[in-house]
């Protein structure tokens, strides 16, 4: 199997970096505002991972959050002598949690372990083929990730079609269903289809926990985080949202 | 019948001797002799007595007649339910003239016999005045019940005789009433109705005589009296998610453990109850075992599904509210739903899909409503996820595992599950024509759903939808 993994979206075809840097400007913009504001809130969790969560649904900030899961982690210990910026929040977090970085992408603010980040052997760095999402909602755009990243592993699978479909549940109040999502491109990365979902949501924020010491069964990357499983077949990762009014 | 002349008053009441050990039989007859109907009461008296007869009113003439025997083997009961011991052979009989103003006049006498201990005595045993009394007492002294619910109040009435002895017998009110009708009503049987939260009074009103003698003959003393006991209307209610029914609760069934993504499965749920006037106690029970509560002292009460219940609202909870000593317990219907169908709710959307290059078909949106056996919906956010297997070959080419929704999601709180349908496949480009049936199997809390399906390429029906 080859598969190509490179650098993220700066790296690739100037086609693909109009699709999504022109939305990511904009949203850009708003969110170095809201990290630039001071910090009215103090995250109650006890692990960093969902101290980040915590802050990012009070800001309302799109966020993707690559983290090597833990289990039992401290809590970290906020130092809160002035009144820090929320950005200022979010580096005291990840201060507690060596090798973690903080970077805005497109909109999104990106956190990931520079150990692992660009490894290979991460799924989000898997680049897959086409992808097309219009005007679907965040259960349809990550069943359409799922196909593509399915459809790029195992391609004679996916020869004569595909059927099926996806389901969540109704009715609700966290705007996930909402038919907003509209992008496409080739050669994208996992990583920059899910940034692309939160940012076009706009209620939302990812997470995948990774496993360096353990590999999928069946595939050539790093497990995440099994709930309830020690063998992981399929590839996980979480949407959370932000506000549910 | 007696052989004995009315006499005085004093003679309106006596007490007698009665055995009926071996062929012993006693037989004690009542006459009315005077001129206006009478009242009388009786009381069997003996270690562990008394046995008290309810009062009885005699016509002019009219006897009535008193098998010991009779009444101990038949255990025929008392004013209140009491019965003679199946041993007892023998006692006193105490009869009284009671609660009859005016120149009523009853006379008695006993007959006991043996025919093998060749014994026939006769007793006409007059006291001396009648019994006085009653002085009438609600029993219990004070009444709970809830709102829109009923309890029925009871009465009796203390009497003594002329040798100042105290027994209860029974007490007639001429009218019943509560003070304040906004709280309580009582109707002539004694039915105590609650109207609203609050409390009032019931009173009864009954009429007494007491008797007092000169040394020459007896003096009737005619008065009204009345019993008063306090009434508490309470109301308790009670909330709890996903509601079943009518009036009913409902807990989703699980079954194993989560798989990898999924949420952890849920089998409890709460209930809270709330009584008015506040202050009071909360007692919570079930004699079910397809249910465990926890935390059954308190206003809420955690609810833990063990085995599927068979009809809906089989699982009885009784909620019981005290306040100042009052209670009201009202029954709880509930239900341990183990998901059983996905009901269809309606078909949302549906036209061409968005295909990769290459490929067309088409989509349907439907919203299935996650149900228990008895088509309940199960109003609970249920971990859910699926899977598709299609028969293959077929003629879309699609392989023989079709695209589901992966651990990690929940049905809406009501228990509603939107599902998005397609199929994209070479052989409907350019009004080509395909199918694929197969079948959907969902997992709702461990528990597997079955659905089958039949996709082409101008429609997609689910379940028959």
């Amino acid at each position: 199997m080859s598969i190509n993994l490179r650098g993220d979206c700066w790296m690739v075809s100037r086609m693909l970096c109009l699709v999504l840097l022109v939305p990511g400007i904009v949203f850009s913009q708003n969110l170095s505002s809201k990290l630039s504001q001071k910090a009215d809130f103090i995250p109650t969790t006890n692990s960093p991972k969902d101290a980040l969560i915590e802050v990012a649904q009070h800001y309302k900030l799109p966020m993707g959050i690559e983290w090597i899961y833990a289990p039992n982690q401290a809590r970290p210990t906020l130092l809160i002598e002035a009144q820090p910026t929320v950005r200022g929040m979010i580096d005291m977090i990840l201060r507690h949690t060596p090798g973690y970085v903080f970077e805005i992408k497109n909109g999104v603010i990106s956190i990931s372990n520079y150990s692992i980040a660009e490894n290979p052997r991460n799924f989000l760095n898997l680049r897959i083929g086409e992808y097309n999402a219009s005007k679907v909602n965040v259960f349809g755009a990550e069943s359409l990730l799922r196909i593509a990243i399915g459809r790029r592993l195992h391609p004679e699978r996916y020869l004569g079609g595909t059927n099926g479909g996806y389901g969540y549940g109704v009715p609700r109040q966290d705007g996930l269903d909402v038919n907003s999502i509209s992008f496409s491109g080739t050669n994208l990365t996992v990583r920059d289809v899910l940034n692309a979902i939160v940012r076009e949501n706009g209620n939302s924020l990812w997470i995948v926990e990774l496993r360096a010491s353990k590999m999928m069964k069946d595939e050539p990357f790093f497990a995440q985080r099994a709930y309830g499983s020690d063998v992981q077949t399929q590839f996980t990762w979480q949407i959370i949202p932000l506000v549910i009014r | 019948m007696p052989l004995r002349d009315s006499g005085k008053v004093r003679n309106a009441t006596g007490s007698y001797p009665w055995r009926v050990d071996n062929d012993y039989s006693t037989i004690v007859v009542l006459t009315n002799i005077g001129n206006q109907p009478a009242r009388f009461q009786v009381e069997l008296r003996y270690p562990g007595g008394p046995y008290s007869i309810k009062q009885r009113e005699l016509a002019v003439g009219e006897a009535a007649s008193f098998d010991l025997r009779q009444i101990r083997d038949e255990q025929q009961p008392d004013r209140i339910g009491k019965i003679l011991p199946a041993n007892l052979d023998r006692g006193q009989f105490h009869w009284s003239l009671v609660v009859t103003p005016g120149e009523a006049r009853i006379i008695g006498r006993a007959e006991v016999v043996s025919r093998s201990g060749r014994v026939a005595s006769s007793y006409s045993c007059p006291v001396c005045c009648p019994d006085s009394g009653p002085a009438g007492h609600f029993d219990p002294n004070a009444y709970g019940l809830s709102v829109d619910g009923f309890v029925y109040t009871n009465a009796h009435g203390d009497y003594y005789d002329c040798y100042y002895n105290y027994y209860l017998g029974s007490v007639s009110f001429s009218q019943i009433f509560t003070y304040n009708t906004g709280i309580a009503t009582v109707d002539g049987g004694g039915q105590l109705n609650g109207i609203a939260v609050g409390s009032t009074d019931v009173e009864g009103d009954y009429t007494y005589l007491e008797w007092y003698n000169d040394g020459m003959d007896c003096y009737q003393y005619y008065g009204y009296g009345s019993a008063t006991a306090p009434v508490q209307v309470l109301r308790v209610t009670w909330t709890t998610p996903g509601g079943v029914g009518q009036n009913g609760g409902g807990v989703p069934m699980s079954n194993g453990t989560p798989p990898q993504g999924s949420p952890a499965f849920i089998n409890t749920t709460t209930m809270t109850a709330t009584g008015s006037p506040s202050g009071g106690t909360y007692s919570w029970s079930t004699s079910s075992n397809k249910v465990t509560l926890t935390n059954t002292s308190s206003a809420t009460v955690t609810v833990t599904a063990q085995t599927e219940s068979e009809n809906t609202g089989d699982v009885s909870i009784s909620l019981t509210y005290t306040l100042n000593g009052n209670s009201v317990t009202v029954p709880v219907p509930f239900t341990v739903q183990k998901p059983t169908f996905m009901d269809y709710v309606s078909t949302d959307n549906s036209g061409a899909e968005s295909c990769p290059a290459g490929k067309s078909g088409p989509y349907k949106d439907i919203t299935w409503q996650l149900a228990d056996k008895n088509h309940n919906p199960i109003k609970f956010a249920i971990p859910t996820y699926d899977t598709l297997t299609n028969n293959t070959p077929n003629s879309c080419s699609v392989p023989a595992a079709g695209e589901g929704t992966p651990p990690g999601s929940s049905t809406g709180a009501g228990g509603r599950w939107g599902h998005h349908y397609s199929v994209c496949s070479s052989a409907c480009n350019n009004g080509g024509s395909c199918s694929v049936t197969g079948s959907q199997k969902y997992f709702a809390n461990g528990s597997e759903i079955d659905q089958s399906y039949t996709m082409s390429c101008a429609s997609i029906t689910v379940d028959g939808h």
